[in-house]
């Protein structure tokens, strides 16, 4: 029997669903697991709660502090991908983020919510990330984000959380879904891909997930998070070469990958390089199957396909 | 070199065999167990307290300029807790620094704590925060024992090398009655950015160098020198008894000031606001009321928790002061996790028409999750959609 259950976090909405025998107490622990990790992991890395670990970290900068065992997971795994995807993905790229307009929670009922404004600090590169055994340190006047790296990294955390316990599961966290072992049919699961209109309805394909493996499907674009500063408008995705909103012809990109976390922080990358670079940064990165939708200037739409689970309607 | 997807997986492996780690963010509220380092006198009548952080411990997270409250056993008995401020730096993970000037038990029990007793330390506390990034010309206005935050606020923005412009003025009865003369002057002397004055009610001032020493009381001249007669940029902090504190703030409103650029904190041993009991009465207190003063403890008890904080000046939206901690959100958050239920809400529809129909997640709420949702068993099959994150 398949169960699933929604709540909102991480600024956005977040659905649980997994397939086990028809054992309610069990599954219901099981849901009480996961919404307790994500409900705790919002509290810690949220950068819209001044009280959060992250915050207190950027308000800490150019003093080594210690940090959680999870934020060093996080900020080692950021480095990484930084270092992976040159550049394009920067957690330091906050203060341009906020400078852009993306400078209060989007959740209705939290936009007024007291936080930290970074807007004029500095954007470094990730060399300036200095990470030890038990601490970390970011130079004076910066301030770091850990965009989809943190929600790729819940999402694998609470894969690993559950993926022996089940017969099979998917999590959806806001455009991240994570997969494994099979639908209550025995199949499968298919992962619909969002069409890049601006209204985001409508799906233009799906993703057959692998059998009994944990597979992560991630979709990141320009047409969602976004709005008007001072007459122009923004979206969430900065350029770190520009630092600011990314001016492209993807909208979406969706990737798959073993790794919530990695398919997360490629995807966005792929967007901000561009459809032109794109496939060359994804053969580099290793990523089989994704799909680019890209809208030219005149509005006219087309795609990019590679990998045969991706299926087009 | 570790491939991305690796890394991932091993930092997956890690959290998943620490099955504590989910709930560390709980433990930063908890009371933390210190040692005494060193327990010295500064000036004849003034304490240094260095406690030493168990290795257990995760260390203090505060702001400059905040306070905590420790208590200890002195004779075989928990002391009450107290606050005091904070003077060692954020930055400082393994070592927390504290003065006070000796008068009264209480203190003169703290004084007489050796090296390697057990102290414990709640906190922090107070909203008397230097923002570092925003505060860059701001006037310090300390009264006597009342230097202690702006001595953890200085040691800080020295140990960030940064450029803010803070002018300190220091009044005290008498040239011994300063604490950490030499240490502000030698912060002086690499740092051009501080001036620090010294303002002596009364005797000589031939310990002080001339440049740094002044007689008589903080008055309108002094003010006018140390902000250069430009009150508009500058932000204003006050620390030091009642009195001190009122004529201060007199003396900057009658400039021009406006109270939202000046922040104060109450600052006085003899002062209950500053001499709270908190929630660490040890239970033979408990026991004792429960013999005889039952009444007379809580009517005490009330009084002193209602004056717990000291006032400091309210927190306004237009402010920018970024310290005020608890947002809808984070109240949200904890009243979900307090929530979360222990026991199965498995929800079976009872028919077809009843099924929630999963909404994909481009769709938004209207107003936050009020409360935990429930389980509901899925029509099957069922997919899920993939949409850009936020």
């Amino acid at each position: 029997m398949q169960y699933y259950q929604t709540n909102t976090a991480l600024g956005s909405e977040v659905t649980l669903s997994v397939v086990d025998q028809d054992d309610e107490l069990k599954v219901s622990e099981l849901f009480s697991l996961m919404w307790r990790t994500i409900f705790n992991f919002e509290r810690q890395f949220s950068r819209f709660l001044p009280a959060s670990e992250l915050s207190l970290f950027n308000r800490n900068a150019g003093s080594r502090q210690f940090i959680s065992a999870e934020f060093k997971d996080i900020l080692l795994a950021a480095y990484r991908l930084s270092q992976e995807t040159a550049g394009l993905y920067n957690p330091f790229i906050l203060p341009a983020l906020q400078a852009a307009g993306y400078d209060h929670s989007l959740v209705p009922g939290y936009e007024n919510d007291q936080q930290d404004d970074h807007s004029r600090k500095s954007v470094v590169s990730i060399d300036q990330l200095k990470i030890g055994s038990s601490w970390a340190i970011i130079p004076y006047g910066t301030a770091i984000d850990l965009g989809g790296c943190g929600k790729g990294y819940l999402g694998d955390l609470l894969a690993s959380l559950i993926e022996k316990k089940v017969i099979g599961y998917w999590l959806s966290l806001g455009g991240d879904v994570v997969t494994g072992g099979v639908d209550d049919s025995g199949n499968g699961w298919k992962v619909a891909i969002q069409r890049a209109t601006q209204e985001g309805e409508g799906n233009i394909g799906y993703v057959s997930c692998p059998l009994n493996k944990r597979f992560a499907v991630a979709s990141s674009g320009i047409i969602k998070r976004h709005g008007q500063k001072d007459g122009k408008a923004w979206h969430h995705l900065i350029d770190p070469r520009t630092l600011l909103p990314a001016i492209t012809d993807v909208h979406i990109a969706t990737i798959c990958d073993k790794s919530a976390l990695r398919a997360d922080v490629i995807a966005s990358s792929a967007v901000i390089i561009g459809s032109r670079q794109a496939k060359t940064l994804l053969k580099n990165l290793g990523i089989n199957q994704a799909l680019l939708q890209l809208v030219n200037k005149n509005g006219r739409s087309s795609q990019i396909k590679c990998g045969r689970i991706i299926h087009l309607d | 070199m570790l491939q991305g997807t690796s890394l991932a997986n091993l930092a997956l492996i890690r959290v998943a065999l620490d099955t504590n780690s989910i709930d560390n963010y709980n433990k930063w509220s908890k009371m933390r167990t210190y040692t005494v380092q060193e327990n010295t006198k500064i000036t004849p009548s003034t304490l240094l307290l260095t406690l030493q952080r168990d290795d257990q411990e995760r260390p203090l997270a505060f702001q400059p300029g905040q306070y905590a409250a420790i208590s200890f056993e002195h004779k075989g008995k928990k002391a009450p807790a107290r606050c005091f401020s904070i003077v060692s730096p954020p930055t400082d993970q393994d070592t927390l620094q504290f003065s006070t000037r000796i008068r009264g038990h209480y203190t003169s029990a703290l004084s007489s704590l050796q090296k390697d007793d057990i102290v414990n330390v709640y906190g922090p506390f107070g909203g008397f925060v230097l923002d570092v990034t925003r505060d860059k010309k701001a006037v310090f206005l300390a009264g006597g024992i009342g230097i202690t935050p702006f001595i953890s606020m200085l040691r800080y923005l020295n140990r960030l090398d940064a450029d803010n412009q803070i002018s300190l003025l220091y009044s005290c009865q008498t040239q011994d009655d300063i604490a950490f003369d030499k240490e502000l002057l030698s912060i002086e002397a690499r740092k051009p950015n501080l001036k620090t004055t010294f303002v002596i009610g009364k005797g000589p001032i031939d310990k002080l160098p001339n440049d740094n020493a002044a007689t008589g009381f903080i008055s309108a001249e002094l003010l006018d020198k140390a902000t250069g007669n430009n009150y508009a940029e500058q932000k204003f902090f006050i620390c030091g008894p009642p009195g001190f504190m009122k004529t201060m703030v007199a003396l900057l409103v009658k400039k021009g000031v406006a109270r939202n650029r000046i922040l104060t904190e109450a600052f006085t041993q003899s002062s209950p606001r500053q001499t709270s009991i908190l929630r660490s009465w040890p239970a033979n207190v408990y026991a004792l009321s429960a013999i005889g003063v039952i009444l007379g403890s809580l009517i005490v008890g009330v009084s002193d928790l209602l004056r717990t904080l000291p006032p400091t000046t309210p927190y306004k939206p237009t402010d920018s002061s970024p310290f005020l901690l608890t947002t809808a959100r984070q109240k949200q958050l904890d009243q979900l996790v307090n929530t979360i239920p222990p026991s199965p809400n498995v929800i079976t529809p009872p028919s077809a028409n009843q099924t929630p129909t999963y909404a994909p997640s481009t769709s938004t709420t209207n107003t936050p999750a009020p409360t935990f949702a429930p389980i509901y068993v899925a029509p099957a099959p069922r997919t899920t959609v993939s949409t850009p994150p936020p």
